[in-house]
């Protein structure tokens, strides 16, 4: 049904197109919210993915890879609003909602953790963390949707997950530190 | 009872708990209100429509006169490459300047040339049996060696046709260690590299990962080094002038600071501060730390983001490339190798194309601008990369220069003296360019000349010049061996003939073809 559909938009049907988009449109909207960490620069991606989408859909070759094809669209115009704002900011915060389930403290715990940890990451650290744990994607299939080598990948992978488990570890590990900590070998900064 | 949740688990629940339900409805009306006032591009050609497509050499003089480039393919001894580089101010097509001729150790010197007799640059193609299901192909220097990392079976050829299965007791500089990870080669040296850690799981590793296992084979260095190296590599480049690696090793400093301080100092640290020698890690609760780096058993490169190179002459000996060096005399950015950089050797020295300390790479590839040093350690500017995009690009040591291409039709053959865009027909260029950028396609140079495989065209490109170009579709046999979405073909480049590698299956179950194409006599 889907392939119908976007062979109707690739040939010019503007409600085809719409059909598609609508669809699409919430999907797109989360990967570049948890990408840009921002809603506002997210919405302004997801606009340009899809009239990028629109101006170069005659040139798809293969209707089934429309949906790979527009996620890396939607990657691309994150990394495109990131260029234009030079650097990504860390501070940006998402609005968070109260927790809902039954073990509210402890999912509590562990937002602040990882949301903390997640803002540390570099924007192409958070790109495949979103790919592989919100959208479900595979190290290659990543690869493929960034353009880069599979062991690039893997290494940010590693080092964000990495990140976001101490960060997690942290608030395992309980008390908060006192002003005095105990490495005796380093010199203090002035 | 319940199960605790794993690290994996939690980030996927948070991430579901983070990400918005709904698009706002007003993004949809302003898209579809821009939508609809925008026609839309036009439909690709088919490439029968530009199928055996050649600009010949009358075409390239009529044309493309101006183009600098002159190399022919018998110009390529492999002992001493010869090869034409393009005018210091050389533009794609727009100088009358004669083109530089690079020794592999002299200073590029000007020699007008002429375009080579026209030779045939139609392949036929062949299927070969291939057994096992995870190859590595090369070419190193006098034959291809085709190894299966599964079973550690290695067969070799003059010319992909008739193949050796190695036996004990053959000569063998380690085939199997070679093409084990990842590997750059120049005639006869080779280098090749992996990591001990790298496997499936690539998620537990400690602050700092292992350290990359380098084997080298250069015949007039024997015999073969396998040493542990420096951190994790990105990219190495070997030529005549020896060694360049860039590294982009990583070190999680929340775990680094918890297993100094303690866990409950992670959420303290600010950031990090690193000038090469010492790492200053601010707090907000206190006093930061002056660490000296070294004293950690840390290397410059395991920091991340400001990258970091190293030279050798020989593999054994490494000198580290002085990160941020001061911006280049013409205005140019600061080099900083490592994290999104690559290199290649090239006849005078290496070409390298650096990120930029100020930048962050692009979350789609590679990034920053090009230089070349002669000696592996003093780098110079040589400009930006044409295009506005290097979303697939890649960048291969090529007829003793460096071919950047920007994924799909655009070649750009850089020495020390410059740059020129390799002439290409613009309509071919169009017809055949895909829908974005990133699509990573086949493509391998080597004695042979240029072949690139374009998997969602199915159309393959060969020129034994840049001058000369043929552009066939894959035959029907070979499009149906490259039907995976995620699987890139792989292109080796002989001296006679040319072996890919093509993807079927899924992702999780790929399967390989391998075939070979032969010039037509």
């Amino acid at each position: 049904m889907q392939r119908e559909i976007v062979d109707a938009a690739r040939r010019g049907d503007h409600e085809a197109f719409e059909v598609l988009a609508s669809a699409a449109g919430d999907r797109l909207y989360a990967i570049a919210t948890l990408i840009l960490r921002d809603r506002q620069r997210a919405e302004d991606a997801v606009q340009e993915a899809l009239v990028n989408a629109w101006r170069e859909l005659p040139r798809l070759r293969d209707p089934d890879r429309f949906d790979a094809w527009l996620r890396r669209l939607v990657v691309n115009a994150c990394a495109d609003e990131g260029r234009y704002q030079r650097r990504w900011s860390t501070e940006v915060r998402m609005m968070r909602s109260e927790p809902t389930t039954e073990d509210g403290a402890s999912a509590l715990a562990d937002r602040d953790q990882l949301e903390r940890g997640f803002s540390r990451l570099k924007p192409e650290q958070r790109t495949v963390v979103v790919l592989h744990f919100y959208v479900g994607l595979a190290v290659p299939e990543i690869a493929e949707t960034l353009g880069i080598p599979a062991g690039t990948v893997k290494s940010r992978l590693h080092y964000a997950t990495a990140s976001l488990r101490a960060a997690l570890e942290a608030d395992a590990r309980g008390a908060i530190p006192t002003n005095e900590h105990t490495i005796t070998t380093k010199e203090h900064t002035a | 009872m319940s199960r605790e949740p794993s690290v994996d688990e939690r980030i996927s629940a948070w991430l579901l708990e983070e990400a918005p339900d709904q698009l706002p409805a007003r993004v949809l009306a302003a898209t579809f209100e821009r939508t609809r006032a925008k026609r839309q591009g036009r439909p690709l050609l088919g490439w029968t429509s530009v199928s055996m497509f050649r600009t010949t050499t009358a075409l390239f003089a009529a044309g493309a006169a101006t183009v600098l480039i002159v190399v022919a393919a018998n110009l390529l001894p492999r002992a001493n490459p010869s090869i034409a580089g393009p005018s210091p101010t050389a533009g794609a097509s727009s100088s009358a300047s004669p083109p530089a001729v690079v020794g592999p150790s002299a200073t590029p010197k000007a020699e007008v040339s002429t375009s080579p007799v026209a030779q045939s640059l139609k392949l036929t193609w062949s299927k070969v049996a291939l057994d096992g299901h995870s190859p590595t192909v090369a070419w190193l220097g006098d034959r291809f060696v085709l190894v299966d990392r599964q079973s550690g079976g290695v067969r070799t050829s003059p010319d992909g046709a008739s193949w050796h299965l190695l036996q004990p007791g053959d000569p063998d500089p380690g085939y199997a260690e070679l093409l084990r990870g990842s590997f750059a080669t120049w005639q006869n040296d080779v280098i090749g590299w992996w990591n001990p850690e790298d496997g499936p799981d690539y998620t537990n590793k400690p602050p700092v990962t292992a350290r990359d296992i380098l084997r080298i084979v250069r015949p007039s260095a024997a015999p073969t080094v396998t040493t542990p190296f420096k951190g994790r590599i990105g990219s190495i480049g070997i030529g005549p002038a020896g060694i360049v690696a860039f590294v982009a090793s990583h070190v999680d400093f929340d775990a680094w600071v918890a297993s100094k301080l303690g866990a409950n100092w992670v959420s303290h640290y600010t950031g990090v501060d690193f000038d090469g020698v010492t790492l200053r890690i601010g707090m907000d609760n206190g006093p930061g730390l002056k660490v000296v780096w070294a004293d950690e058993g840390f290397e410059p490169g395991d920091y991340l983001y400001t990258g970091f190179g190293w030279y050798s002459p020989d593999g054994e000996q490494w000198t580290a490339i002085p990160p941020d060096l001061p911006p280049s005399p013409d205005g140019g950015a600061k080099f900083a190798a490592g994290f999104g950089g690559d290199v290649v050797g090239v006849s005078d020295g290496f070409i390298a194309r650096g990120d930029t300390p100020e930048d962050t790479c692009p979350l789609s590839g590679g990034c920053g601008e090009m230089w070349h040093s002669a000696d592996g350690v003093i780098w110079r500017n040589l400009g930006k990369p044409a295009g506005d995009s290097s979303d697939g690009s890649v960048l291969l040591p090529w007829m003793g220069g460096a071919l950047v291409t920007d994924g799909v039709g655009r070649f750009d053959f850089w020495t020390s003296q410059g740059h020129t865009e390799l002439p290409m027909a613009a309509e071919v260029r169009t017809a055949l360019k895909q829908p974005t950028p990133g699509i990573p396609n086949g493509i391998g140079t080597g004695p042979l000349g240029l072949v690139r495989v374009l998997k969602d065209d199915k159309a393959i490109f060969v020129t034994r010049d840049g001058i000369d170009w043929d552009i066939q579709p894959m035959t029907a046999a070979m499009a149906a061996d490259q039907t995976s979405f995620y699987g890139t073909p792989d292109v080796v480049v002989g001296d006679r003939s040319v072996l890919v590698v093509l993807w079927s299956g899924t992702s999780e179950a790929p399967i390989p073809s391998l075939w070979r194409g032969t010039l037509e006599p």
